[in-house]
């Protein structure tokens, strides 16, 4: 139940501000018009007509008759036009001018009203009550009407908003009792209304009506937006007869001056019309953001896409509209009734020597041999024409150089970079004659060093929807390959590391006769499969090579169940095999054609692949074919054909399992050679095809440089009998920039990968092995630790005689610095699919040295030269593929007192020819290392080096990892290189 | 960097120009109104003895409307009428000083009788229609607005490529640009507004909008663009003050087409929200979330789900000057890892409008200039680097807008803007100045 009435809630609110403004019992207001009449009945006094600008005080009760109106105006500037026939008591007004802030609440009965605030209303609400309704004006222009029955209408005419609550006449008073207490100091503060019936009006013209319910609670009512012809009705209550008691009528002269004057600030503004209403309360009505703001060219936030661009370094035509627009195919194959130009003779070939043999794939209709080939153009003659075409013309460069790399991503390249140093592809024009028809045609090309074509496959583009024609020119000989099939110098394998030697499994065998077979492999054991990375085949019914494609990263075998491959045609005799469509890169286990006769798996050692384009980028299948296969008739080493598959690994050097050795301490070799320190590893990591990084990413110090010393190459000791220091530990740069979806759990760089192996599960083997496991260490890869496992062997190991060849007078085995192989593997999760996988590190190189005293190397102020030998494995860029080794040298040229040098690699076989970078002191002030990178246009190349010391001089080599990106832009090598200060005098004079 | 030190100065000069002419005539600031108050509240007490003195009503209004407090003004006019209603001139400021409120009801009332004297002068019925015109329009309950602009766009760097392209080392970049090409072409823009109102008894609008930006160059087709946006969503109050908070809840769809092929299209469900602080400061936000397809699968690495946020304020001295900062904050989770990014940065614009001096001018010209910092970084390695080098983007973007309206519906713009990326990648640098002269129809 309520105690007491609205205003003595009010009151009782608004007491402090009365104290303070002392403002009670005096005149509140002056009447500002009388029309006719208006009485007004001061408290405790009667009535009396008021005058014009006589006074009003609190709780007044001003009336009109049904032919009185007036104007009051009060101290804050609120003003009240009371309409004829109506009852208002002026309950409650105090108002502090100095706080500008004030209470005001007003009772009516009948009649109608307009309040146009003043200043009280801009900060609280001022108060209305009616029989049926409260009303909260806030910096508002508001019209209260009140009928006889008491119901209450409420027109806002401007102001920013007008409540209308109803609580209902609890106390019997006949007046709405509105909110109290709590509430009521809520309401007058300007808060959201939350009880009783209520309608908030905050736009101008809209109406709200409070109701009488009998017994009830009385009710308000949206009454939707007042008309202007309703508003007429109600002014001219307001505005009387226009005689309002004038005493000081002013001339006509003067009324016109004062409008003017009003206009010029009114009216009169230019582009009045335009304006935006203004706030009541002296907020600011601007909507501040900036609506119609011009539009951003939006290709600012997505770089423009260059479709010629895109074209021509993916090699595909990435246009949709282009696609669009491909014009009917132009068959190199007419139809038998279609008439055709007469032959026309094929031009005169001179130059170089063409390539022999070869032939031409049509689709559907058969193969057909070359009889002639020509160079300059290839040029071949068709001995079995399926159509009427008898020759075909491919146009080509005419020398290596001319190749340009278009296809910087593909197997291919790095295929054609890593074994036919003078080849690449090449867009081009198919020619076919007679009739002169033309199609697109992309080549790869094989040239020998007097740039004659050894070899070319062509893939002839007929059409959208047309399978490409393939010809291949002359024969390739894959004598190149096979970089580590008889090369035993590579580490083996580790029962608990399982590192895998990175070679092909089979070469060429000796008699020509024989079907000669070259694959290149890069699986890893049976469990995760072999992977095909290339493929290559000469093979003939009779025997001689009549056909060889070369092929890209194509499948990886795992033993899963065989994907279904539809074939899609039917090879000819010569070929002997089928042509199969890769609808993407999968998992196979083996191929079969319609007839089920299967080409590739344990019982076929071989396919020919060709892949014109990127192996990566099917788009419904037209990139990868797969012309013939077969069984190999003789391997070289005897092993059998699953051999071919399964990847078991044999290498010249065996580590036995070193976990039982790390775990037993006795065991472990005793070391004899100075302790080893600042170990610098670099690889390439293959993971799964499973997964999408693609294949390989890359592994390299992070060349961060903490504490005075190069970090990054963590601690890698042996210590003679100290057997508690046999530990690895490094830091890795980590890139699969391909895909992306491997991610270091490191709080620290995410492109950071932390690999240690404890000396618990670490075994110094020899001299020259060392073996680890870490399954309780901290290899750390997307979030995974533990199980990680590798084997190292220094060069020493694999033998002088067996290391691969370097340059003419680079001395492979520097003094003062060890160098090596390592193979790893990392159990990693997939940062996409959090899959946990394993990845393996085939063939890593590292370099090893011992670190000058800091104090001592810090006295160096000379200059002084290095040289020594380089080493690298190179892959493709793009994909996995097959681990090779490049050689080379280096030269540095050091000033110890500024901390920069020259070094100068040269590593032909990486595409880095004597390129000179410019190396600076890395790390703090005093740390014995350096680094610095060679960024030009399409050749990359950084280094980062470790003096070491020997031999009694505090420094007396250096060592260090490279990483190069080739000219080409389509192979990377990863590496190190490692040499001997030279002699005094020699090279920049001795050090001090 | 001499570019990036010429374009800031540029930019800089831009914001001075946009700014200068307000900067000049400043004198109608917050400051001069204390003595308007003073002055007023002294004419209000001379009114309490002598409240029938029409030539000191008048005077009072008169002030009041300087005051911008129409209240006042309103009351005391009012009561003019009280004692006279023969005052056409007074009702006709009624209705302005009605209309200046927002209370068109009232003002068409007072203006239409105006109107009934057929005495009236040319002028001053001319002037009075036009109230009544844009009374017209303001209080339908659908209100449609359109503009377009069609000119000549010159751009240094039309393509949005950068000046020399690196191969890149280990792969190469799905999306490229071609070096930078400076052409010339056509830009046009439309654009449209239509608010619906929802006929509550607040201000509650239903607001669609939406634009086109298409430019075609006469060489440099990688530069053709075509952008269509729209945005639509009830404006509604957040309590009950008309000029109280607002939030805009919104659906937003946007297609972007480059080169005669579509790009991507993209959408967002966002909010905007506005809240007046002070009679010269206000705050704005913008929080939107929504998702990116890439049209051409060769780009699904670009495919992306995206957050923005703005917030802001604006410092509004005048009703014809407007200063705004705000600070960006964008977060992009792409489908490749390489291309997910955070954009941190912020914005400084200013707005001003003027009457030119010119008879024959019957609109006011608004000049306008913006300043543009943003920091992009790329957390994950890319493909363009290799290693693991990441992408890291400073963009400063400025512009500079003037229009020279004609009349209601016709006038010319001239629109400036530069960016300049400067990236750790090389591929990434570019930079770009446009400039671009329109006509403009407005309806």
């Amino acid at each position: 139940m309520r105690s007491g009435s609205i205003m003595t809630q009010l009151l009782a609110s608004l007491s402090l501000i009365a104290l303070a403004s002392g403002a009670q019992a005096q005149d509140i207001g002056n009447v500002a018009a009388v029309n006719q009449d208006m009485n007004g009945t001061a408290p405790g006094q009667a009535p009396r007509l008021l005058d014009l600008g006589e006074g009003v005080v609190e709780d007044e009760r001003i009336q009109t008759s049904s032919q009185g109106s007036g104007q009051l105006m009060f101290v804050d500037q609120t003003t009240l036009t009371v309409a004829a026939d109506s009852d208002i008591t002026l309950d409650k007004y105090i108002f502090d001018a100095a706080a500008d802030e004030g209470d005001m609440a007003l009772t009516m009965t009948r009649g109608a009203m307009r309040f146009i605030g003043g200043r009280i209303s801009k900060k609280r609400r001022a108060i209305v009550r009616t029989p049926t309704a409260t009303i909260g004006i806030r910096g508002g222009l508001v019209i209260i009407q009140v009928a006889a029955d008491g119901s209450t209408r409420v027109t806002q005419l401007a102001g920013e908003s007008t409540s209308v609550v109803a609580y209902g006449d609890i106390d019997g008073d006949g007046l709405d009792d509105g909110p109290f207490g709590d509430a009521l100091e809520s309401f007058l503060a300007g808060n959201p209304v939350e009880e009783g019936d209520f309608v908030v009006l905050s736009r101008a013209g809209a109406t709200a009506q409070g109701l009488p319910v009998p017994e009830g609670d009385d009710v308000i009512i949206y009454g939707g937006l007042l008309s202007t012809e309703e508003l007429a009705q109600i002014y001219e209550a307001f505005e009387g007869r226009g005689d309002g008691s004038t005493e000081r009528l002013p001339t006509e002269e003067a009324v016109e001056r004062s409008s003017e004057e009003i206009a010029a600030v009114n009216s009169d503004v230019e582009d009045g019309d335009k304006r935006q209403p203004v706030s009541t309360s002296g907020e600011s009505p601007v909507e501040s953001r900036a609506d119609d703001a011009p539009p951003q060219n939006p290709l600012t936030d997505v770089p423009e896409v260059d479709q010629k661009t895109l074209s021509d370094l993916t090699g595909e035509d990435v246009d949709p509209q282009q696609d669009a627009d491909v014009e009917e195919p132009v068959m190199m194959v007419p139809p038998v009734d279609q008439p055709v130009d007469p032959p026309v003779d094929p031009p005169v070939v001179t130059g170089p020597v063409a390539p022999e043999g070869g032939f031409v794939f049509f689709p559907e209709a058969g193969t057909s041999a070359f009889t002639q080939v020509e160079l300059g153009s290839l040029i071949g003659t068709l001995a079995t024409p399926p159509g009427e075409v008898e020759t075909l013309a491919i146009e080509l460069p005419e020398t290596a150089a001319g190749l340009a790399p278009t296809q910087p991503d593909t197997g291919n390249s790095f295929f054609a970079q890593s074994l036919f140093p003078g080849s690449g592809f090449f867009s081009s024009t198919a020619t076919g004659q007679p009739g002169g028809v033309e199609a697109p045609a992309v080549s790869f090309v094989v040239f020998d060093g007097d740039d004659n074509v050894i070899f070319s496959l062509t893939e002839i583009d007929e059409g959208v929807d047309a399978e490409p024609i393939v010809a291949v020119f002359g024969n390739p000989t894959p004598d190149q390959g096979d970089v580590f099939a008889n090369n035993p110098t590579l580490p083996g394998t580790a029962n608990s590391a399982r590192a895998y030697r990175s070679e092909p499994l089979l070469s060429n065998v000796d008699d020509p006769q024989e079907i000669p077979i070259q694959i290149l492999s890069n699986g890893n054991d049976g469990a995760d499969g072999g992977r095909i990375l290339f493929a290559e085949l000469l093979n003939g019914p009779d025997g001689p090579r009549e056909l060889g494609v070369a092929a890209g990263p194509l499948v990886r075998r795992d033993g899963n169940t065989a994907i279904e491959l539809t074939p899609i045609s039917i090879g000819t005799e010569t070929i002997n095999g089928d042509l199969f469509v890769f609808s993407e890169t999968e998992r196979v286990a083996s191929i079969t054609d319609n007839a089920g006769n299967a080409f590739f798996g344990p019982e076929n050692d071989f396919v020919i692949l060709g892949t014109p384009f990127d192996g990566q980028e099917f788009d419904g299948g037209s990139n990868t074919f797969i012309f013939s296969s077969g069984t190999a008739l003789t391997f070289p080493d005897d092993r059998s054909e699953i051999d071919l598959f399964t990847r078991t690994a044999t290498a010249d050097v065996i580590v036995e399992d070193p976990l039982p050795l790390a775990n037993d301490t006795t065991s472990r070799a005793t070391p004899t050679t100075p302790i080893l320190d600042s170990v610098l590893p670099v690889g390439f990591a293959n993971c799964s095809t499973a997964r999408s990084c693609g294949g390989t990413y890359a592994l390299r110090p992070e060349p961060l440089v903490t504490g005075g010393e190069l970090s990054t190459a963590g601690q890698f000791d042996f210590e003679p009998g100290g057997v508690d220091n046999n530990s690895f530990q490094t830091f890795f740069a980590l890139d699969d920039g391909f895909q992306s979806n491997i991610q270091t759990g490191n709080a620290g760089s995410p492109s950071q990968f932390l690999l240690t192996a404890n000396e618990s599960d670490s075994a110094y083997l020899s001299d020259t092995v060392f073996a680890a496991a870490s399954d309780q260490s901290e290899s750390v890869i997307a979030g995974n630790t533990g199980g990680s496992r590798l084997v190292l062997a220094s060069s020493e190991a694999v033998g002088t005689d067996a290391l691969p060849a370097f340059p003419t007078a680079v001395e492979p085995t520097p003094k003062f610095a060890r160098w090596g192989f390592w193979a790893a593997s990392f159990d990693v999760v997939d940062a996409q699919t959090l899959q946990p996988d394993t990845d393996i590190v085939d063939l890593g190189l590292w370099v090893a040295g011992v670190r000058p005293d800091p104090t001592d190397f810090a006295a160096f102020t000379g200059t002084a030269g290095f040289s020594g030998a380089a080493i690298g494995t190179m892959q493709s860029t793009v994909d996995r593929a097959q681990s090779t080794l490049v050689t080379g040298s280096f030269d540095l040229s050091y000033n110890f007192a500024q901390g920069v040098g020259d070094f100068t690699l040269d590593m032909p076989g990486a595409g880095v020819n004597s390129q000179m970078v410019s190396v600076g002191q890395t790390g703090n002030v005093g740390s014995p290392s350096y680094g610095g990178s060679l960024a030009q246009t399409d050749l990359q190349v950084r280094v980062d080096g470790v003096f070491y010391s020997g031999g009694g001089e505090v420094v007396a080599g250096t060592g260090g990892a490279l990483d190069v990106i080739n000219s080409a832009n389509n192979t990377r090598t990863l590496g190190i290189f490692a040499g001997d200060k030279a002699a005094p005098g020699t090279i920049g004079g001795p050090v001090k | 960097m001499k570019k990036l030190a010429r374009l800031i100065g540029l930019a800089g000069l831009s914001v001075l120009i946009a700014a200068g002419p307000s900067l000049a005539q400043s004198g109608n600031v917050p400051g001069s109104d204390g003595d308007l108050r003073a002055r007023q509240a002294e004419l209000y007490d001379a009114l309490k003895d002598r409240p029938d003195d029409l030539d000191l009503m008048a005077l009072y209004a008169k002030v009041s409307i300087e005051l911008e407090d129409y209240e006042a003004a309103i009351s005391t006019m009012e009561r003019m009428l009280i004692y006279r209603q023969d005052l056409p001139q007074v009702r006709r400021e009624l209705g302005v000083a009605y209309f200046n409120l927002g209370s068109y009801q009232a003002a068409q009332l007072y203006l239409e009788q105006v109107l009934e004297d057929d005495s009236l002068p040319a002028p001053i019925r001319g002037n009075v229609e036009a109230y009544l015109a844009e009374i017209g329009k303001r209080t339908r309950k659908n209100r449609f607005d359109f503009t377009g602009a069609v000119g000549v766009i010159h751009s240094t760097n039309a393509n949005f490529g950068p000046e020399g392209l690196l191969n890149t080392p280990v792969g190469l970049l799905p999306i490229v640009s071609g070096e930078a090409e400076a052409d010339t072409g056509i830009r046009t823009v439309l654009s449209f507004a239509h608010d619906h109102d929802l006929q509550r008894p607040n201000n509650d609008i239903w607001r669609t909008t939406g634009t086109y930006l298409g430019i075609r160059y006469f060489d440099v087709t990688e530069g053709d663009t075509d952008y269509l946006t729209v945005r639509t969503g009830p404006r509604l109050s957040l309590n009950e003050e008309e000029f109280g908070p607002k939030i805009r809840p919104y659906l937003d769809a946007s297609y972007v087409g480059s080169d005669d092929s579509g790009l991507y299209y993209q959408v967002s469900l966002g909010g905007e929200y506005t809240q007046t602080l002070s009679t010269y400061w206000s705050l704005f936000a913008d929080v939107s979330t929504g998702f990116r397809n890439m049209l051409d699968q060769d780009l699904d690495g670009f495919n992306l789900f995206r957050a923005d946020s703005e917030i802001g304020v604006a410092y509004i001295p005048t009703r014809d000057l407007i200063f705004r900062g705000s600070l960006i904050f964008e977060q992009e989770a792409a489908e490749d890892f390489e291309n997910t990014n955070t954009e941190i940065g912020g914005r400084l614009g200013a707005e001003y409008q003027y009457f030119p001096g010119f008879d024959f001018i019957e609109t006011k010209w608004r000049v306008g200039g913006f300043l543009d910092l943003r920091g992009r970084f790329f957390p994950g390695a890319q493909r363009a680097v290799g290693l693991s080098d990441s992408r890291q983007d400073l963009d400063f973007a400025a512009g500079f807008s003037h229009v020279f309206g004609i009349t209601d519906n016709w006038a010319l713009q001239f629109d400036m803007s530069s960016l300049v990326r400067s990236s750790n990648i090389q591929n990434f640098d570019l930079d770009n100045v446009s400039v671009s002269l329109s006509g403009v129809f407005k309806l």
